[in-house]
């Protein structure tokens, strides 16, 4: 059986922007969601939830989202863990980067909370896909 | 719409009230931390106002205030910018103008969306519009309106003198004697304004009753002035019930007329309030000026106070907004200073301090200062404080400053303008040239064709001389049939050939008399400063001049003798 999106890992510092993405993550897409305010929440968090997708934004005060980006990967059993980007800056160049950093997807702020998990999950399928045929080859 | 989608809509909808609740306190915030950053340059101020604005960029967005969004995130931007640029005015300027813009975006009450959406096109400016708009308006520029007045009055002599007499300031007068020759020309063609007697032979009150009708033939919004013979509490409270703008008893003040006619036909946008800005924190001041110049005011930012008085004359302000502590002139020292000058004697003057001491403002207040605003101020508060006084100054100033008749300048702020040019360009070391005018055998024309026509002359020669100089130079009519003219930064031998040029275009006038026509000429002395370096003796020098123009021949201009 094909596995499913389930677990995710949302990391926002803004409460009210959390709230909405909370409300399309739980209310709408019926996804299991943990919430985090800072980097060093969600990695504190990832000690003991293995989410199945993160989910973050990029700028944050601090920790920004690159940076945490470069510590999950460092942490072998995150390794694969695919993370998606969320950005207000969604030029061609941008998003180019996000997606040579090894994103699994980015998407665009302000963000629809109605379609954010189908969003999700369509990238969360798309890199299962490529996963499954970079390790055939 | 399903139940649970219904419930979604519902969370969302109340966090974007939330959200909205809390906008004017987080802008509060934001144009306060921008006050603090630009006077203390302390680098968490700028982390915080970058922090905000970026999460009001996000939310705004997020919560359907597309404008809201994409205002602070050009914010955000332009506070890094200014930062980069060590803050330099001009940067400086651009993020107050983008916090007084934000404001403005926030305080639309009601924004449309029910419900926050995914579309990001409307968190990008659309820049298509705003040329749309920009063609749009330069397009409705090229095409001049013709402005046209009817009017209408059974007394042919009047209705022919003064059509005659509004058609010199440019409007196209059509003539009718009765209402209803009027109301077919209204059903042909809408004038931009209607001028109309009360009594006509067909009815005491004809005029209202025909201007009441104006609504059944479509024409309601035609602006109608009246003007009667009879001056009592009936007949105005008739004109006013039949819609009438402005009421004039005849005899007809025809100054007053014009003045409504180009009021109500020119809804030009008035001249901005001029605000001069003394502080030593530059930084401080262009974002003061950013706000103003936001909120379509014109300022001028001093740092120096030591260069307040030449500023003070080359700006003309109508307010004054001084900063309370500065390193070498006090504001309330300042002040004095500004009051001890006749032509400042009523400038509005703000203080602007952190001082909250209600004792130490009392005692600045005594020296001329109006008003004591608290730093770090509110863009809105300070918008408003000066605006309001600004524009009453300005107000009180035009009905002070000129004469009725043709609307130049008096005699009274003539001088202090001669005062203050003459003390200007002996500091700039710079020119300056005084022309007296005078109206050849003015009191022929007077007894020949009577006062009201002699009138007509002078205002004839006042429109020539406002059009025929540049913005820089000052026309007044001095008194009687003499006019002063200040034409700065020329010398004299620069100034002949102009004023020499506008003495040819008068000759060629034609004033009319009834059906008759004349012409008139005048005579002109002229004289410069530095060469007469004071007030009086620069006018003496130009008189005197004036008076051997007369002597030998007239309608001609002779020069001071150097």
């Amino acid at each position: 059986m094909k596995p499913q999106l389930n677990k995710i890992l949302y990391v926002e510092d803004e409460a009210d922007i959390r709230e909405v993405g909370q409300i399309g993550l739980e209310d709408v897409a019926r996804l299991t969601l943990r919430t985090c305010a800072s980097g060093a929440e969600a990695l504190e968090t990832l000690r003991e939830f293995a989410p199945d997708l993160i989910l973050m934004d990029v700028m944050m005060p601090q920790m920004d989202g690159i940076t945490l980006y470069g510590k999950i990967r460092e942490e072998s059993r995150l390794a694969h863990t695919p993370v998606v980007f969320m950005t207000s800056r969604v030029q061609p160049s941008d998003i180019a980067r996000y997606m040579d950093l090894g994103a699994a997807g980015v998407i665009a702020k302000p963000f629809d909370p109605m379609s954010l998990g189908a969003q999700l999950i369509a990238m969360w399928d798309h890199h299962q896909v490529s996963h499954l045929a970079r390790e055939a080859t | 719409m399903s139940e649970t989608s219904l419930a979604v809509q519902g969370k969302l909808a109340a966090l974007r009230a939330g959200f909205l609740t809390r906008l004017p306190e987080t802008l509060s915030t934001l144009e306060g931390a921008w006050i603090i950053y630009n006077s203390s340059k302390k680098e968490d101020a700028l982390a915080t106002l970058c922090q905000i604005a970026h999460k009001l960029a996000g939310s705004g967005a997020t919560f359907g205030c597309s404008e809201v969004g994409t205002i602070a995130r050009n914010l955000e931007n332009a506070i890094r910018t200014a930062v980069d640029q060590k803050l330099a005015p001009k940067y400086v300027r651009a993020v107050a103008g983008l916090l007084c813009k934000l404001r403005s975006a926030a305080s639309v009450p009601s924004h449309p969306l029910p419900a926050p959406v995914a579309d990001i096109q409307a968190s990008i400016p659309i820049p298509t519009s705003a040329l749309a708009k920009k063609g749009a308006d330069s397009a409705s520029e090229s095409v001049p309106s013709p402005r046209i007045v009817y009017l209408v009055d059974d007394d042919t002599d009047l209705a022919a003198d003064m059509s005659d007499q509004i058609s010199n300031f440019g409007y196209a007068v059509k003539v009718f004697h009765d209402i209803e020759a009027a109301r077919a020309a209204i059903a042909e063609r809408k004038p931009n304004a209607l001028l109309l007697d009360v009594a006509f032979p067909t009815g005491e009150f004809a005029g209202p009753d025909f201007a009441a009708s104006l609504a059944d033939l479509g024409c309601a919004d035609i602006p109608v002035l009246f003007m009667s013979g009879r001056d009592d509490t009936t007949t105005r409270l008739r004109s006013v019930r039949a819609g009438g703008q402005a009421f004039f008893p005849k005899p007809i003040v025809l100054n007053d007329v014009v003045t409504w006619i180009d009021k109500i036909t020119l809804p030009s946008e008035p001249e901005p309030s001029r605000i001069l800005i003394v502080d030593d924190q530059e930084s401080l001041a262009s974002a003061y000026a950013g706000y103003l110049e936001f909120a379509g005011m014109k300022t001028s930012v001093v740092s120096d106070p030591m260069k307040v008085l030449d500023e003070l004359a080359r700006f003309n302000p109508d307010l004054i907004l001084l900063d309370m502590y500065m390193p070498t002139v006090n504001g309330d020292e300042l002040a004095r200073m500004i009051r001890q000058i006749d032509a400042y004697l009523s400038v509005p003057i703000l203080f602007l301090s952190g001082e909250n001491n209600t004792d130490r403002q009392l005692h600045a207040m005594n020296f001329g200062g109006d008003a004591f605003l608290t730093k770090p101020i509110q863009a809105e508060h300070l918008i408003s404080a000066v605006e309001s006084r600004a524009a009453r100054y300005r107000a009180l100033r035009s009905l002070t400053d000129r004469d009725g008749l043709t609307g130049l300048v008096n005699r009274r702020k003539f001088d202090e303008h001669l005062a203050i040019e003459i003390s200007r360009a002996k500091r700039q070391k710079r020119p300056l040239t005084l022309a007296v005018i005078d109206i050849d055998h003015f009191k022929k024309v007077n007894d020949a064709y009577g006062h009201a026509c002699g009138d007509r002359v002078l205002r004839n020669l006042a429109r020539l001389l406002a059009k025929g100089l540049r913005r820089t130079d000052i026309a007044a009519r001095y008194g009687g049939e003499e006019f002063c003219v200040l034409l700065t930064d020329v010398d004299a031998t620069t100034a002949q050939p102009v004023m020499d040029r506008l003495r040819e275009s008068f000759s060629r006038v034609e004033h009319q008399s009834g059906t008759a026509t004349f012409a008139s000429t005048f005579s002109c002395g002229l004289a410069d400063a530095p060469r007469f370096g004071t007030p009086k003796s620069l006018f003496d020098a130009a008189d005197r001049a004036l008076y051997h123009a007369k002597n030998t021949g007239r309608n001609k201009l002779v020069l001071a003798p150097g």
